[in-house]
């Protein structure tokens, strides 16, 4: 690499600073393979447009048949595939919102056979969005869970879930249920859809630096 | 007073071929089906009774999917989720890619070389695409190629960069994207340093920075004295080792080298220096200016300076480098984990990695930013370590923060944040405040975690994580959304996409909690 003194850029980050030359510019042309049997793999990235948005901004993206193929796809790409956790976290929960029966056996599967406790917690809070009472028994024993983390999942997969068909399935849940835990679990979910949130002091963050 | 060499000391070097932190690790991966006993023992880690269990089981029933495992005795859970990390199913549409590495085993300066793609597949969802992307000094480019019969059978397939797609020298990250006919797809990422070929080079980067490309090392004032971090690497692109003398010059020029000189000296990293054949050798500075030296004066009027470092190669021939210093405007960020005790050890590095990242990405545009690493209790997080709405998120920035850091944005990091059900991510306001009060003072931020594949450890996506961070940060700095290609603030940006324009630079610059000493 060369460097020529004091040549001003166009960049105007980099004004006064020493251009670094590169043999041969700094572009490369690209390379890109075209082939009909290759259509799937575009239409992928163009869901990954939806997949990775960050903040809400009141765009609900439309998903068409062949998209949820591939959201299941992407659902059951293990960690050794080395995406982006939240592609698949994301794919999972955009199933919740087509009830066809291939979206509901898979989150099935995943919510009871996930890969890791991360798969399954999501796939419980898809369960939960799509509001269908049969799959309260299934979020209920998740409560039973060893994973806080799918714990945590379960209870605010039963609060969707009473959220879009009312409390009334939790009722029965809760009648039902013979395990003292659980019992208590969804008690406070029931208590928590119920009661506004209780203002607290301002507490404070401690901090490792000091 | 002058600028005096105050720290000195030589940085542990990684493999050429896997030279970044943030590299994935080569994986074995077994097609369930047909592996053996043994092997599903080795690779797997599964007792032996097990993998006897389970090709036993295979002659009777096939093992499709996931689900199957749970009918053989002694498979429970953990081994179930052990199987499934690191193996292939019947039904499964993906390819994995098991390795991403140079095929003569180095990368050579302006000089044609291929890279060899190993894959593991079932015969069902072979690979037919593969894509490598590069990241290096100048604009980032793909290189598309379709995948062979041959290529099928031999697992593996080479990608080659001919003379028009040369590399300088320097570290450059290479990302492999491997696709099936059905939509399956793999990532693999890996970070090269291209090595010199006439063969020996010097350069000069920040000290701990993290990504490719050039961009300043920054001076940091402290009291009534600027401090400047830079890492020296030596390359060696010959086939027997170098000898360097630990010596060195230093120079603090104004403006680039030969404009007039702000001061030098001299250095000594102790020992001898040996830079090993096709390897590396890396050290770190410290220098510290106290005021009336004449790199303070430099800093502290804003100028812009080039360090140049010089060192002697035997057998005599000298060798440099150079890189910008300045001072950077600057803000502070609490990053604040909820339910602390939910973080595992790696998990904590992988954070405070991310933060690094983060702040790599603002230094790589003149800002840069202190943290202070904070956290909130299990036993008082009050069912914040889950948030699934954005009151959920006001209700946290309302009733908690950092004290006795009025001029940090609280950054929040939960283990669970999906609002309207989908989003990772969320800022207060547009700028944020300049205030710890109200509903909108902080971001929050989903952690990124997963369970690595190799080690079945709980780690968080550092490269993701520390983007989201900066991504957020950007809005309570006053960043809108965007639509330019490799941006930071894109709606929908990912790991690559970190660059800030002049424009957005001029707008944080603006936000009352960023200063300039």
């Amino acid at each position: 690499m060369v460097v020529k003194r004091r040549q001003i850029r166009k960049d105007p980050f980099r004004l006064n600073e020493p251009v670094a030359r590169i043999e041969g510019g700094v572009r490369r042309a690209s390379i890109v393979a075209w082939n009909r049997a290759f259509a799937s793999i575009r239409a992928r990235e163009r869901l990954y447009s939806v997949l990775l948005r960050h903040d809400p901004d009141g765009i609900s993206p439309r998903l068409s048949a062949p998209d949820m193929d591939i959201l299941r796809q992407i659902a059951t790409e293990g960690a050794s595939a080395n995406h982006v956790p939240v592609i698949r976290r994301n794919a999972i929960l955009l199933l919740a919102t087509s009830l066809t029966l291939d979206n509901l056996k898979l989150l099935a599967e995943l919510a009871l056979a996930g890969e890791d406790f991360y798969v399954r917690s999501h796939a419980l809070l898809a369960l939960g969005e799509t509001g269908l009472e049969l799959v309260a028994p299934l979020l209920r024993d998740a409560l039973r869970a060893e994973e806080a983390t799918e714990r945590q999942a379960a209870a605010a997969g039963l609060r969707a879930l009473a959220h879009r068909s009312g409390p009334g399935i939790l009722r029965v849940l809760r009648e039902k249920e013979r395990d003292g835990a659980t019992r208590i679990s969804l008690d406070r979910i029931l208590h928590a859809l119920s009661e506004p949130p209780k203002q607290r002091a301002r507490p404070r963050t401690t901090s490792r630096n000091r | 007073m002058a600028t005096v060499v105050q720290r000195l000391r030589s940085i542990p070097q990684r493999p050429i071929n896997r030279y970044s932190r943030l590299d994935n690790e080569p994986l074995k991966v077994l097609r369930l089906a047909t592996a053996s006993a043994k092997s599903l023992a080795d690779v797997l880690g599964i007792s032996a009774q097990l993998a006897e269990q389970i090709v036993s089981h295979r002659k009777k029933l096939p093992l499709g999917r996931c689900t199957d495992l749970y009918a053989i005795p002694g498979a429970n859970r953990a081994a179930v989720e052990r199987i499934r990390r690191r193996s292939l199913f019947e039904s499964d549409n993906c390819a994995i890619i098991t390795d991403l590495s140079p095929l003569t085993g180095r990368i050579m300066s302006h000089r044609p070389f291929a890279f060899r793609l190993g894959f593991a597949a079932v015969p069902k969802a072979q690979p037919v695409l593969a894509r490598v992307a590069v990241e290096w000094a100048g604009r980032p480019f793909i290189l598309e190629q379709g995948i062979t019969k041959v290529n099928r059978k031999a697992g593996c397939v080479e990608v080659r960069f001919d003379r028009k797609h040369t590399l300088p020298p320097g570290p450059a990250v290479f990302r492999a994207v491997l696709s099936t006919r059905q939509g399956g797809q793999a990532e693999f990422r890996t970070t090269c340093i291209v090595l010199p070929s006439n063969p020996f080079s010097l350069s000069l980067s920040p000290s701990g920075s993290f990504v490719t490309g050039s961009f300043s090392a920054r001076g940091v004032r402290n009291g009534n004295a600027f401090d400047t971090s830079i890492d020296v690497t030596l390359s060696n692109g010959d086939g027997s080792s170098v000898s360097v003398s630990p010596q060195f010059t230093w120079k603090f020029w104004d403006g680039g080298v030969g404009g007039s000189l702000v001061e030098q000296g001299t250095g000594n990293f102790g020992g001898s220096i040996s830079v090993p054949a096709f390897g590396t050798w890396g050290g770190s500075i410290g220098f510290h200016s106290p005021q009336g030296s004449g790199v303070f004066d430099k800093f502290d009027s804003r100028e812009d300076m080039t360090i140049e470092i010089i060192m002697v190669k035997t057998p005599n021939t000298n060798v440099s480098g150079t890189i910008t210093a300045r001072t950077m405007f600057q803000f502070g960020v609490n990053i604040t984990r909820v339910a602390f005790e939910d973080f595992v050890g790696q998990e904590n590095a992988d954070l405070d990695a991310a933060a690094a990242v983060t702040r790599t990405i603002y230094e790589r545009r003149d800002l840069t930013f202190t943290t202070d690493d904070r956290g909130i209790e299990q036993a008082r997080v009050g069912g914040f370590e889950s948030i699934t709405s954005e009151s959920e998120a006001r209700d946290l920035w309302e009733q908690w923060s950092g004290p006795n850091t009025k001029n940090n944005i609280d950054a929040f990091v939960v283990n669970q944040l999906l609002i309207d059900g989908q989003f990772d991510g969320l800022d207060g306001d547009i700028p944020g405040p300049t205030s710890h009060d109200g509903r909108s003072s902080g971001t929050v931020q989903n952690k990124s975690g997963f369970v690595d594949a190799s080690s079945g450890t709980r780690r968080l996506h550092v490269e993701y994580l520390g983007m989201l961070i900066g991504h957020e940060l950007g809005h309570y700095l006053g960043l809108q959304h965007t639509n330019d290609a490799g941006n930071l603030m894109l709606a929908n940006s990912g790991t690559t996409d970190t660059n800030l324009t002049y424009d957005q630079y001029r707008i944080i610059i603006r936000h009352g909690w960023v200063s300039i000493d």
